[in-house]
């Protein structure tokens, strides 16, 4: 069972890990609790209490949780290092549903609800533990996965990306895109100024401020095709379900596991085991009936899996009430309601779940194949124009906002027409090729100028995280890593002796990480270069290092602190 | 571009040209090839330097010593040496000291010529170092003021506008540290603190000067009021 890995994972590190306990699946878990009291409604000397049933409920979870807590604490507590047994993870959450089982028995009767009896409280617990059992180790499974995939997916999108903005960078395009953005801010900003009664220099300032906040805006309302195929989470949840068969086997199981404890409590237990058999039968049926629908028509599966589980609630609910259940309608209903949510939950859950294991394993070979270059170029675009269009905001705002102020009041002074337009057309025109002059802002961009002088003598390659380039670095930051860079190329090639250099910029929550690579001599043999090493040290707060690699030539790296 | 011009002898030393102005190397082009040296190759920037100075078997190069940012003249003579291992080496520059330009410089190659532009008064003297380069002599060492790399770093510094606080971060040094290496600076170059003169704008003239440029103030253009 272990030898299956799934997504790189071993199904252990999967179950056992940082997901066997978390309060994510404990949200997800509230409104089954909720709705799974009903199934206990069952005898009333009062009549119906909903208040008391819903005190009930509540003390459920409240045993959930606390039963979380203190596995997180003790048994789970350093599953992030070490995972646990999958049978550890099954045994916990066996435990919590005992332990709900006995909760919500004891609330219920001490609370005047139904009468104490010690079958009712054995069959509670035994459901409980089978459904918890099966629950956390699932759970946990379907969590880990799709985090795994998504960072997995997150890593390597990251890389096309960065890969790609600089190919498009290469192509020119992404001059084109600036220039279209650029000419667009420009035609924006005119079109404020000729509206405006320039005479205000205050009205002018607030019109271009708003100007400037409506196109940061504006890069955050832009996602509104889906691409074709969509790599992201929901989009592989979305494809699972589409096209695959129903698991039925982990469809009877899950759902007879969260059946057999109410039907045994409600219709005793030879009745119980019939009316189960029954309804598992029944539904096995549907099953295989969907199934076939879908093989053979696989575009209409929504129809298809619709349908039979309308059958299959038909079905099974209503006949195996009227033939096994004595209580009266009013107390079952809540069950025949809950079970109309509850199998189809667990046919969409199960189909989900065993597809986007195997979806998200192809679409992750996929991305590492390249084979969707088309929306990793379009994701790569979408970052570029999203920076853009940051950048002219933010040059809107700040560097053309006070010219634009100052050309506003020489506006209002001005009763010709003709040369107010031109004017205007003109200040649109500053703010277009402040937009267009790119390399200001990007990382990127400014490094590769640094190493284009020594083309010829060092072949510099040049890697800049995204996450850099995303947001705006401080310019005394900016300054710093160009300062180093700069040094570093010219100490690897003066004292090293290198012809190939690696620049490697990286980002990490508490700075920059600069790390850069030659196949020069080594350390030993360089000479002690004054100024490059003190610019290291005051750079740098906890220091920087230079070694050897093993590879020949030397590593340098250090962090500046933000 | 223009080689097929040249009619120099068979037996014409093979130069090539290294020099960011495009002013100089036009004319040091016609200045050498009037004393039958032959240009072979001329680049602006390492980049094309070493290809060129390879396709044209160059057997001397003159480098001008700051081709902007980037490597220097220096830096390109040793990327040239590295696949023509025995061309000759000339550095023409206005620094009369190389260290002036950055703190970190790598070593002059061995063997060449450095010839500062001011004191170049006759052409002959250009051609005697070319000549010479190409024999392995050192027919003229670099000079070197009379500071200390401390002082000329320092006085560099300074020039660029920093202050002296500014300076003793960059130098991870203490600002009263910084100040006497300034005082030492001003006494070594005969400026004199007496008062008549800023000191600091007079230490940042005497730099420019050292490093062959001339101080012409900037034409600033004062927007309308």
């Amino acid at each position: 069972m272990n030898s299956r890995r799934v997504l790189g994972k071993s199904l252990r590190e999967h179950i056992g890990g940082r997901w066997a306990i978390s309060w994510l699946l404990y949200l997800v878990n509230v409104p089954f609790n909720m709705l799974a009291i009903t199934t206990s409604i069952r005898t009333e000397p009062q009549g119906l209490q909903w208040w008391g049933w819903l005190a009930v409920a509540v003390a459920g979870l409240l045993a959930i949780a606390v039963g979380f807590f203190v596995a997180d604490y003790t048994i789970l507590r350093n599953r992030r290092v070490r995972p646990v047994a999958i049978w550890v993870v099954a045994a916990v959450g066996a435990a919590i549903g005992v332990f709900r089982g006995a909760v919500v028995v004891l609330s219920s009767s001490s609370l005047g609800l139904q009468p104490f009896a010690v079958s009712d409280l054995i069959n509670r617990m035994v459901a409980g533990g089978l459904l918890g059992a099966l629950a956390l180790p699932t759970g946990a499974f379907v969590l880990s996965v799709l985090t795994t995939y998504r960072s997995q997916r997150g890593r390597l999108i990251e890389e096309k990306v960065s890969m790609e903005r600089a190919r498009l960078q290469e192509r020119g395009q992404v001059q084109v895109l600036r220039a279209a953005l650029a000419e667009g801010v420009r035609e924006e900003v005119t079109s404020t100024l000729e509206g405006l009664d320039t005479s205000d220099p205050r009205e002018v300032s607030e019109a271009i401020r708003r100007t400037s906040h409506r196109i940061w805006e504006d890069d955050n309302s832009s996602d509104a095709d889906e691409p074709e195929s969509d790599t992201r989470v929901r989009g592989v949840l979305w494809t699972a379900l589409k096209g695959n068969p129903i698991p039925v086997v982990p469809v009877l199981v899950l759902w007879g596991v969260s059946a057999t404890g109410t039907t045994i409590a409600a219709n005793g237990l030879l009745w119980g085991m019939v009316n189960l058999a029954y309804s598992l039968t029944a539904l096995w049926i549907c099953l295989v009936l969907a199934n076939r629908w879908i093989r053979a028509r696989p575009a209409q599966w929504s129809l298809a899996v619709g349908s039979m589980l309308l059958v299959a609630y038909l079905f099974v609910s209503p006949i195996s009430y009227l033939l096994f259940d004595p209580r009266p309608p009013d107390l079952a209903l809540p069950v025949l309601v809950l079970n109309a949510f509850w199998l189809p939950l667990v046919v969409v859950l199960v189909t989900v779940i065993s597809g986007a294991i195997t979806s998200s394993e192809i679409v992750l070979a996929n991305l590492s194949s390249d084979v969707n270059q088309v929306q990793i170029s379009r994701e790569a675009l979408e970052v570029e124009r999203d920076a853009a269009l940051r950048e002219l905001a933010a040059q809107l705002h700040g560097t053309a906002h006070s010219p634009l102020v100052a050309g506003s009041a020489l506006l209002a002074g001005m009763n010709d027409d003709d040369a107010r337009r031109r004017l205007v057309e003109q200040v649109g025109k500053a703010v277009a090729q402040i937009g267009l002059r790119d390399a200001s802002g990007s990382l990127v961009v400014s490094l590769v100028e640094i190493a284009e002088p020594w083309t010829g003598l060092v072949d510099v390659q040049v890697e800049v995280d995204p996450l850099l380039e995303a947001q705006s670095l401080p310019d005394s930051v900016h300054r710093t890593v160009d300062r180093i860079v700069e040094e570093a190329i010219a100490n690897a090639y003066r004292h090293g002796g290198a012809n190939v250099v690696e620049v490697h910029v990286g980002f990490l929550p508490e700075g920059v990480e600069i790390e850069v690579l030659d196949n020069g001599v080594g350390i030993e043999e360089q000479a002690q270069a004054g100024l490059g090493y003190r610019l290291f040290g005051t750079a740098t707060a906890d220091g920087w290092a230079i070694e050897n690699r093993a590879s020949g030539g030397a590593r340098l790296r250090l962090t500046i602190p933000n | 571009m223009s080689e097929a011009e040249a009619v120099p002898s068979e037996d014409a030393l093979r130069v090539m040209l290294v020099e960011d102005d495009d002013f100089t190397r036009v004319t040091l082009r016609a200045a050498l090839e009037k004393f039958n040296l032959q240009v072979v190759a001329e680049a602006a920037d390492a980049k094309n330097a070493i290809t060129k100075a390879v396709e044209a078997r160059a057997q001397v190069g003159i480098f001008d010593l700051d081709l902007g940012p980037g490597p220097t003249g220096i830096d390109v003579a040793n990327g040239v040496r590295r696949m023509l291992p025995d061309i000759g080496v000339v550095i023409l520059t206005s620094y009369e000291d190389p260290r002036l330009l950055s703190a970190s410089l790598a070593q002059v190659p061995r063997g060449a010529g450095y010839i500062v532009k001011q004191s170049l008064v006759d052409l002959d003297f250009l051609v005697e170092a070319v000549v010479g380069s190409l024999q392995g002599r050192d027919s003229t060492q670099a000079p070197r003021v009379d500071l200390t790399d401390a002082q000329i770093e320092t006085l560099r510094l300074l020039a660029c506008g920093l202050t002296n606080s500014e300076i003793a971060r960059a130098r991870v040094v203490e600002v009263k540290s910084v100040e006497q290496t300034i005082s030492r600076t001003a006494k070594r170059l005969g400026i004199d603190g007496d008062g008549t003169l800023n000191q600091r704008v007079a230490l940042a003239r005497a730099y420019y000067k050292l490093v062959g440029s001339r101080m012409s103030p900037d034409v600033v253009e004062f927007p309308p009021s």
